[in-house]
């Protein structure tokens, strides 16, 4: 049997050539079909709803935004590009593959383009198979980083920090200083990576506690790494000493609140 | 020299030295300007978990000092700072200051933290030791004061968050760095010292072995508010260590290093953390010490190095460590060492360094656009005689910057340099600070309470978990409230405004805040109920931050039930107040200063230079003490009796000081600011003077060994008799062996007399300079040349003097044999009994309390330790106060100590004194306990029960009833509990007042 | 750092090209319908407004297009063929028959004169419920619109259509009845009208003042254009000179030259860029062979036999500029010389026939009707009055405007409104545009090949092929709207597009203002209390900042997260070969 992917299509209102009915899965002739959601924008995919996308069982997630300048909202789009550009990072810290999850540009008159962009990237997800999520393993690895990768798509300081990148890149900071693109994404990378590795933790010590080592162990981290992001974690009230082994703390998580 | 004199002094260094110092000279009526280069004040102390010799939490105590600080209407904290200049000259200096911006404004800044919540930007947490993070807008530490968030501008990425999170608008990115000249009077220097850089010790492996520490990060490592929660973890995987070694002298005594001084604090320190360490792990530890002189030279301490043995478990090893390894499978460190000869190695699970202290970073520059001289260490220039003293006019120093030195030494130092500081510019007195002038109390006994309650969002500190407009709203129907609002920040400047306003608009009678904690605010708000005519008690406070936000911070709905309740039981409370007078009393301007040695004539002299009358009691003939013994010195090369001549010249001329030789203090009463005291002269003649604080300065006395054939041998002698005799050019001995610790150290007195290694050391290089063939034998069981007198150990054991350790189980053994004096002691290194024959034997005996103690100690109803000495208020915070108010110690009184120590605490005690002094009256506390003389049965029971002895029986109308000396109550309310008939009352905690808190408090709340 | 913590200002703020029109037509609103090929939606939207769309889509100035913020970038959009696209589309294929509105008032409502301002209010009237009636002089509606403005700019068919829409509202016209003869105020009073709005227009030509105009060949161009509409064809010469420069001007030149004449001459006083005529118009003329003579003012008519023989003009030049801002022209003494013709129309003006009006509404010169500006009442009760007749010559956007309002004010009277109430501030904000860097790369968007319109069609396959590009041409050129304003309340997408709004959680929101950041229309911003606040008026609902709140404390009230999901989770669950 032929893997048929499932691809879930945010579509942005502007963007969706008014020949397809959302409601209905009817395509374009001789085009594979496409479950499309539609916004207003492609700017109101939120990265949370892109990975939460992902864990419902989603192969491949396709954002269809305007042409640059076309956005109906005056920049949706490259807001869009944004998100989408950091989520991608964040996608290639899980060991899940970035290439699932795709921006295009299309409008609303291009039916054929539009045609062509599903077609293509279908093949390619075809080709990447059925995603890891859908195995059934509730606690694979996998699982667990695209959960915590979910996690860190909520979490403030991301958001905050792609929420201001056009301002300080384009713009100036506060100071009055552009912030170079390199630096920009040097820092969100690694604040990609920190929270990140804190919400896999977070996850992990969800059911039952562990202990640096462990924990170490299990994101394949040094444990002497492992114990600052315990620290910064426990600063940051995310989790708890549950109690001591004989000579091992181990640590659980705490639910945000 | 110019005449004008400013009476503004300029304290350099905000650590406990630098903040004691500005206390000292704002309550003695200075205006003082606090600088420190770090955002807050606190200093190395903030960083400690305990302190020694009591375990105290070092924040705990150090913490309302520093909140004392931030308050004080006289001291103005310039933070972020660093001095540029100076013009001028003592009495009048100019000082340039560059302020670096905090980019905040700090007077806007309230301390909510939201800021840093919301910070995006992480950054190495240096307050931490690097172990955790903290972001780019921060505070060092909680407790930090002034209370005031600053952006760390290296690592800030000009996000503009916490601008927008601010809600108090006190983020200001443009803010500018800022030059200011302050006008002062005189100068302190206590910059404090910089930790040892452990990465040069290259063979400990600190910086490559994960496991091995610092001293520093241990202390943060074992606080409970440091990285690890108060768990001692092995950084390199967060278990539990085992097996903890310490290895001293990191940085300290290293001549390759060139660091050959004693940093003078890590023995205890070392010892303390392994004891703190042992506490903080749930397993059994297991800690050793790896020491070449356990220097627990200074009061206690040596009672605390016993416990540490025996009680704690510690082990202790007296080697140098040659190296450590680290097992990069386990993380696990070996350390290399040898014993008796014998190479050793062992493994530990986690290495901590006793790092020493190095002079302040860039000291230098500071030094000379100052115009101070420093040492060869780079550590401040000092003399004997004048330990509080650079070497320019005006400037003092006090501190770990003058020598390595502890906390009580130096806040000793600091009260000390405070009184040089102050004696500068005594005659500007009062002309730069500011007394508060309130409007006339308003009379509320008729009124019906109507009570306003102010419950504080606190940014989202409070708000973001406790629901406070439905708070506001129940506090609203609760009886007798006839007003509530809910306020971002109820301790900004806005809501003190606010609040008064709403006072006089709802015609308020009792006033409530519900918001932190009344430990930090209470005075505040005091104060703004006080400036809308309401008698200050007339205040509350319930604390429904750390009590609700903060404890629930994962059950909002149970937080806000809970804020419910603590402010329904604050209300009934607050119903039933009373308003409360503080009483005031008169304070007699002058001082009683028993002991003339040097100690007591140095804090007579200070007095006196302050403006203050003075009496000086001394029990002997002449005036001088113990340094009529003393012939020359260790360090430097003045003439002690020379110096001693001028001291008691400078007594004598002094018209302020009224000098009573032969004289005994028979009979003190009184009370703080109201003395009188009976002397007894020998001659009969008995006086009677008032005085309003006491200062004992009655020193100690050298012990008579009744060991070691002293006093049934010519031969031996004690080391003052030795210094006699060599100064009188009587010693000709060629052969001499000295035995330490002769009367010390041992069970019947545990701890160390200090001062005897020095003197050893001092007498044996004095009987090699005279006579270089002369043999010198040391005996001893620790050498402890703390300090820059490491040097002078490292001379004579060049010079030839040979320093044999003994143990106790291994003592020297001397006799008499047939007329040939001979010693016989084991030699450790070679591991043989080596016999002697000398043709002196010198006894370091130890210094001993004065046989007098006691019966003063009774008199002044102060305590004495378990060896006899006078027992301070704190050893660590107070080392010159007594917990009696207005009675002081120093010098050796207080413990064993050298010269510039004791003239070091002399000037504490008249410092400290000065604050009591230096005002007129002085205002009590309002919350005492009352008695109500018809109630009282006479019984006695409150009087002793009483820790501050301010019960007194009185005789009224032929019936004996309590009477509570107002001056000397500080309301704890333990006679009212105790009081059979409930005739003592306690102020503003009424039984009334109480009862109705907990009856509201335990209303069910209603679903 | 921008101060971003003030308080929010619930003022909506309009696109210009819709505060420009004085009917206030949702400019903005139909041209986004356009882009979408709705151009039926695009005229309902239009007649929200006013009932002309056909006509204004012909014969408006369009003060929309002027105000159009596209002119920033490169032309304004062409509003107004959009506009006449769309009408004409919806006529051609079928007019959108109007829900005659129940009469939900019983008070009768009179209108004197049939023209733009008079149809306007009946029509606002009708909407609103009134029985109303128009009395008009004429024998057919459409005022200036039908008598004035000629056929090839604006067929009568298309008037006819207009009117007729409005008459299909329950408007009662009557035609042919001369106010001030029988039919009076009193006399209307009588028949029981409650309220009387009176736009008789200018219907007369203002005199040149100058010896000769009572010459034969003279025709003032109100009255030559009125007699061209009725059919009346008034006999000209082969050489005509038309005196002014105004539409009405180059109406009667292009008339004149459908009429046979061999040469036609528009005579202006002042410079070409000052001529008040369209410039389409003008252009028009000068591609039908019109001459202009610029810079010259009649002296007199000379005749001969009492017929048109020349006229004689002075040539001016430039004096100060005058109150209209424009440079006051000055004749240049001696400089007289004349231009042979037989015919001179005189387009100079019009004036108001007060003849037929009583003297209590008129102000002191007897030459205008008083009313107010904001309200249109005139001093006797109940008696409103408007349009030209009130303001002098205007255009047709202006007469709608003035029915409009004339409307509003009578329906507050007969309600027992205050009637100025809520109406002086009614001037609205105009759009402020926060990324112009960003719009102003609109122009590279749409990119749609080539449409050749240039050969006719000849079959009707051809012709709706040609529709077909001329709809996409239209839907091209709508797009080149920048949307500058807020939601333009097109109503075309009501499902999810401006019922949507943000909503912010306050408890959640800290504060950190990346939804004011990110916001395209500025439409969140922090209040005093430094919480986010939407303005729903400016709130497109795009759902941007719902994305990229950091707190997560902004949601959509149609588009939520939950909503979202659910659609994911339907999309998911959906079967799919």
């Amino acid at each position: 049997m032929i893997f048929r992917p499932k691809i879930v299509a945010f579509m942005c209102h502007w963007s969706l050539p008014p020949e397809i009915d959302v409601s209905t899965p009817s395509l374009i002739r001789g085009y594979p079909k496409i479950r499309i959601v539609k916004t207003m924008c492609a700017g109101r995919i939120d990265p949370a709803i892109v990975m939460e996308t992902f864990l419902k069982g989603a192969d491949g997630v396709l954002v269809v935004g305007c042409h640059s300048p076309d956005c109906h909202y005056v920049d949706g789009n490259t807001q869009a590009e944004r998100k989408v550009k950091m989520l991608k990072r964040l996608i290639r810290l899980t060991g899940f593959d970035p290439e699932r999850l795709r921006l295009e540009w299309a409008n609303a008159s291009e039916i054929e383009n539009l045609a062509r962009i599903i077609n293509h990237f279908r093949n390619q997800v075809a080709s990447l198979g059925a995603s890891p999520l859908t195995s059934g393993e509730s606690n694979s690895d996998v699982v667990i980083n695209i959960k915590a990768a979910k996690a860190v798509a909520e979490n403030f300081t991301l958001r905050l920090l792609v929420g201001r990148e056009k301002e300080m890149t384009e713009n100036a900071n506060v100071y009055g200083d552009k912030v170079s693109q390199e630096e920009f994404d040097r820092l969100l990378e690694e604040t990609l990576e920190a929270e990140f590795i804190r919400h896999k933790i977070h996850q992990l010590i969800t059911e039952k506690p562990m202990s640096v080592k462990e924990i170490a162990a299990e994101t394949h981290m040094e444990p002497s790494q492992t114990l600052c992001h315990i620290v910064n974690m426990r600063r940051k009230n995310m989790i708890t000493l549950d109690h001591v082994k004989g000579t091992t703390p181990l640590y659980k998580a705490l639910e945000a609140h | 020299m110019s005449n004008k004199k400013v009476g503004a002094v300029l304290v350099v260094g905000g650590g406990v030295a630098g903040i004691q110092a500005s206390l000292d000279l704002a309550d003695s009526g200075f205006r003082v300007y606090l600088l420190d280069q770090s955002p807050s004040i606190g200093g190395v102390m903030a960083q400690l978990d305990k302190t020694f010799p009591t375990n105290d939490c070092s924040m705990c105590i150090l913490s309302p000092k520093l909140v004392a600080t931030g308050r004080h209407p006289n001291i103005t904290i310039v933070t972020n700072a660093e001095i540029t200049g100076l013009d001028g000259e003592a009495g009048d200096f100019k000082v340039k200051i560059k302020k670096r911006s905090r980019y905040v404004i700090e007077e806007k800044c309230n301390g909510c933290g939201i800021c840093a919540q919301k910070c995006p930007v992480e950054a190495v947490d240096r307050f931490n030791e690097g172990l955790s993070n903290r972001n780019a807008v921060f505070v060092e530490y909680p407790q930090a004061v002034p209370l005031k968030y600053m952006i760390d501008r290296e690592k800030c990425i000009g996000c503009g968050t916490c601008y927008e999170v601010c809600k108090a608008g006190a983020i200001k990115y443009d803010q500018k760095d800022s030059e200011t000249t302050l006008n002062v009077g005189s100068i302190i220097l206590a910059p404090g010292f910089e930790p040892f850089d452990a990465r040069l010790k290259s063979e400990y492996g600190y910086g490559r072995f994960k496991n091995v520490v610092t001293s520093i990060e241990f202390e943060r490592i074992l606080s409970a508010s440091g990285p690890y929660g108060g768990l001692v973890l092995r950084p390199s995987d967060g278990e539990i260590p085992k097996k903890i070694a310490f290895i001293q002298c990191v940085g300290s005594r290293d001549y390759q290093l060139g660091n050959t001084y004693c940093s003078a604090a890590c023995c205890m320190y070392g010892m303390k953390e392994a004891v703190i360490a042992k506490e903080h792990t749930p397993s059994p530890l297991d800690a050793t010490i790896f020491y070449m002189d356990m220097r627990a030279y200074g009061k206690e301490f040596d009672a605390y190095y016993e416990r540490a043995q025996g009680e704690w478990g510690i082990r202790f090893v007296r080697s140098r460590v040659a190296g450590v390894t680290e097992d990069p499978r386990t993380g696990n460190l070996v350390i290399h060492y040898v014993e008796n000869e014998t190479p050793k190695t062992e493994e530990f699970d986690m290495i901590v360094l006793s790092i020493g202290m190095h002079p302040p970073k860039n000291i230098e520059k500071l030094a000379s656009t100052l115009g101070v001289q420093l040492n060869k260490y780079k550590f401040c220039q000092t003399n004997t005689f004048a330990p509080t003293e650079t070497s320019k006019p005006g400037i003092f120093v006090c501190g770990a910057f003058s020598a390595p030195k502890d906390i009580p030494e130096s806040v000793a130092q600091a009260s000390g340099a405070a009184a040089k500081a102050m004696e500068v510019i005594a005659s500007e007195r009062g002309t730069l600070v500011t007394a508060k002038e309130y409007p006339p109390e308003r009379d509320v006994s008729k009124e019906e309470p109507r009570i306003g309650v102010f419950v504080c969002h606190c940014g989202i500190n409070i708000g973001g978990v406790v629901n406070v407009p439905e708070v506001v709203e129940y506090a609203k129907k609760l009886p007798h409230v006839v007003y509530a609002e809910a306020n971002v920040y109820t301790c900004s400047q806005d809501t003190q405004k606010l609040i008064k306003e709403k006072i006089q608009q709802n015609n308020l009678n009792r006033v409530i805040v519900a918001s932190c904690t009344p430990r930090t605010h209470e005075p505040l708000f005091r104060e703004t109920v006080q400036e809308s005519g309401l008698n200050p008690y007339l205040f509350e406070m319930t604390n429904i931050r750390d009590q609700c936000s903060w404890v629930h911070m994962h059950e909002p709905k149970e937080a806000t039930e809970k804020a419910k309740d603590l402010v329904r039981s604050i209300v009934a409370k607050a119903a039933l107040l009373k308003p409360l007078k503080k009483p005031r009393i008169n304070v007699t301007p002058v001082g009683l200063v028993i002991g003339g040695g040097v100690s007591g004539m140095t804090a007579a002299l200070e007095l006196a230079r302050q403006g203050f009358e003075v009496h000086l009691v001394e029990r002997e003939k002449e005036l001088g003490g113990h340094l009529r013994s003393i012939h020359y010195l260790l360090e430097g090369n003045e003439n002690p009796q020379e110096r001693l001549k001028a001291l008691i010249n400078a007594v004598n001329e002094n018209s302020k000081i009224h000098v009573y030789t032969e004289t005994q203090v028979t009979e003190v009463s009184g009370f703080v600011g109201n003395f009188k005291s009976k002397l007894h002269q020998n001659n009969g003649e008995e006086k009677e003077i008032e005085h309003g604080v006491v200062i004992v300065a009655t020193g100690a006395v050298e012990y008579k060994p009744t060991e070691y054939l002293y006093g049934k041998d010519p031969r031996v002698m004690t080391q003052h008799e030795l210094e006699e005799k060599i100064a009188n050019g009587q010693f000709k001995a060629k052969n001499i062996v000295m035995i330490q610790c002769v009367g010390a150290r041992n069970d019947e007195r545990p701890n160390c007399a200090r001062v005897c290694c020095g003197q050893a050391i001092k007498n044996a290089l004095k009987i090699k300079e005279k006579d270089p063939d002369a043999e010198v034998y040391v005996l001893y069981k620790d050498m402890r040349a703390y300090g820059f007198k490491e040097d002078h150990y490292r001379e004579a054991a060049t010079k030839g003097v040979l320093f044999v350790n003994y143990s106790d189980e291994r003592k020297p053994q001397v006799v008499n044999d047939n007329g040939t004096l001979k010693v016989t002691f084991y030699e450790p290194i070679i591991g043989k009994e080596i016999e002697i024959e000398p043709d002196a034997l010198v006894l370091s005996a130890a210094t001993i309390p004065n046989p007098d103690n006691k019966r003063l100690a009774e008199m002044l109803k102060v305590p004495l330790t378990k060896d006899g000495f006078f027992l301070e208020a704190h050893m660590k915070l107070r080392p010159v106060d007594f917990a009696t108010d207005g009675v002081f110690l120093c010098g050796m009184a207080h413990s064993p100590k050298y010269i510039d120590e004791s003239i070091a605490q002399a000037c504490a005690a008249a410092a400290r004194a000065t604050t009591i002094l230096a005002k007129d009256t002085l205002e009590m506390e309002g919350i005492i306990a009352n008695v109500s003389e018809d109630l009282c049965s006479g019984c006695r029971i409150c009087e002793p029960i009483c820790p501050y002895g301010a019960i007194e029986m009185k005789d009224k109308n032929g019936k004996l009833v309590a009477h509570v000396i107002e001056a000397l109550c500080k309301g704890c309310g333990a006679c009212g509990t105790a009081c059979p008939t409930k005739a003592i009352t306690m102020g503003h905690f009424t039984n009334e007042e109480i009862l109705a808190q907990v009856r509201a408090a335990l209303v069910e709340v209603k679903a | 750092m921008k101060a971003t913590s003030q308080t929010l200002e619930k003022k909506r703020k309009l696109p210009p090209c819709r505060v420009a029109c004085p009917a206030g037509v949702n400019v903005q609103g139909y041209v986004a319908l356009i882009q979408q090929g709705k151009f039926k939606e695009a005229v309902e939207l239009i007649r929200k407004a006013m009932p002309f769309p056909a006509i204004c889509g012909r014969v408006c100035f369009s003060p929309c297009q002027e105000a159009c913020s596209r002119k920033n970038v490169d032309q304004p959009v062409g509003i107004r063929y959009l506009k006449r696209l769309a009408a004409d589309i919806e006529r051609e294929q079928g007019r959108i028959e109007p829900k005659a509105s129940p009469k939900t008032h019983n008070e009768k409502v009179a209108i004197i004169g049939a023209g733009p301002a008079g149809l306007s209010c009946a029509y606002e009237l009708a909407k609103k419920g009134y029985p109303v009636t128009i009395f008009e002089r004429m024998p057919e509606a459409g005022g200036m619109m039908r008598w004035g403005i000629p056929d090839y700019r604006l067929q009568k068919y298309v008037v006819a259509n207009e009117i007729s829409y409005i008459q299909d509202l329950g408007v009662e016209i009557k035609t042919g009845v001369e106010f001030g003869k029988k039919t009076t105020l009193d006399s209307l009073r009588k028949d029981g009208y409650k309220a009387i709005f009176i736009a008789t227009g200018a219907q007369l030509s203002q005199k040149l003042g100058v010896p000769g105009e009572e010459l034969e060949g003279v025709y003032p161009a109100v009255e030559f254009l009125r007699h061209v509409a009725l059919g009346e064809i008034p006999h000209i010469g082969e050489k005509v000179a038309v005196i002014g420069g105004g539409n009405t001007a180059i109406d009667a030149a292009r008339t004149a030259l459908r009429l046979g004449a061999k040469q036609v001459m528009i005579l202006y006083r002042r410079a070409k860029e000052d001529m008040p005529a369209l410039p389409v118009e003008i252009e028009a003329a000068e591609e039908e062979g019109v001459q202009f003579n610029f810079l010259v003012a009649p002296k007199q008519i000379l005749g001969e036999d009492g017929k048109v023989k020349a006229v004689e003009c002075l040539r001016m030049k430039f004096g100060e500029p005058d109150e209209s801002g424009r440079r006051r022209p000055i004749p240049i003494p001696g400089s007289e010389h004349t231009y042979e013709v037989n015919t001179v129309i005189p387009a100079i003006g019009q004036q108001i026939e007060t003849s037929c009006l009583p003297s209590t509404l008129l102000d002191k010169s007897n030459r205008a009707v008083t009313a107010d500006p904001l309200t249109l009442e005139t001093q006797i009760p109940g008696v409103f009055a408007g349009g030209d007749a009130v303001t002098g010559p205007a255009s047709v956007i202006e007469a709608v405007g003035a029915g409009k309002r004339a409307a509003e004010s009578i329906d507050r009277y007969l309600t027992g409104k205050d009637l100025r109430a809520g109406r002086e501030d009614e001037t609205e904000e105009s759009t402020w545009i926060k990324n112009w860097e960003q719009i102003a790369k609109k122009p590279e968007r749409y990119t749609l090949s080539h449409v050749d319109v240039g050969r006719q069609p000849v079959s009707f396959t051809e012709a709706d092929e040609l529709l077909v590009k001329i709809k996409k041409l239209a839907m091209s050129e709508a797009h080149r709207c920048l949307e500058c304003g807020p939601c333009s309340e097109c109503l075309g997408n009501e499902e999810l597009c401006e019922a949507d709004k943000a909503m912010v959680d306050e408890a959640s929101c800290t504060g950190c203002n990346v939804c004011a950041l990110n916001c395209p229309f500025e439409a969140i911003r922090k209040n005093e209390r430094g919480i986010a606040e939407v303005n729903e008026i400016l709130c497109k609902g795009c759902g941007i900042c719902a994305a990229s709140c950091p707190e997560r404390a902004i949601s959509m009230k149609k588009c939520s997260d939950t909503q979202l999901l659910a659609n994911v989770d339907a999309v998911l669950g959906r079967e799919y070969i």
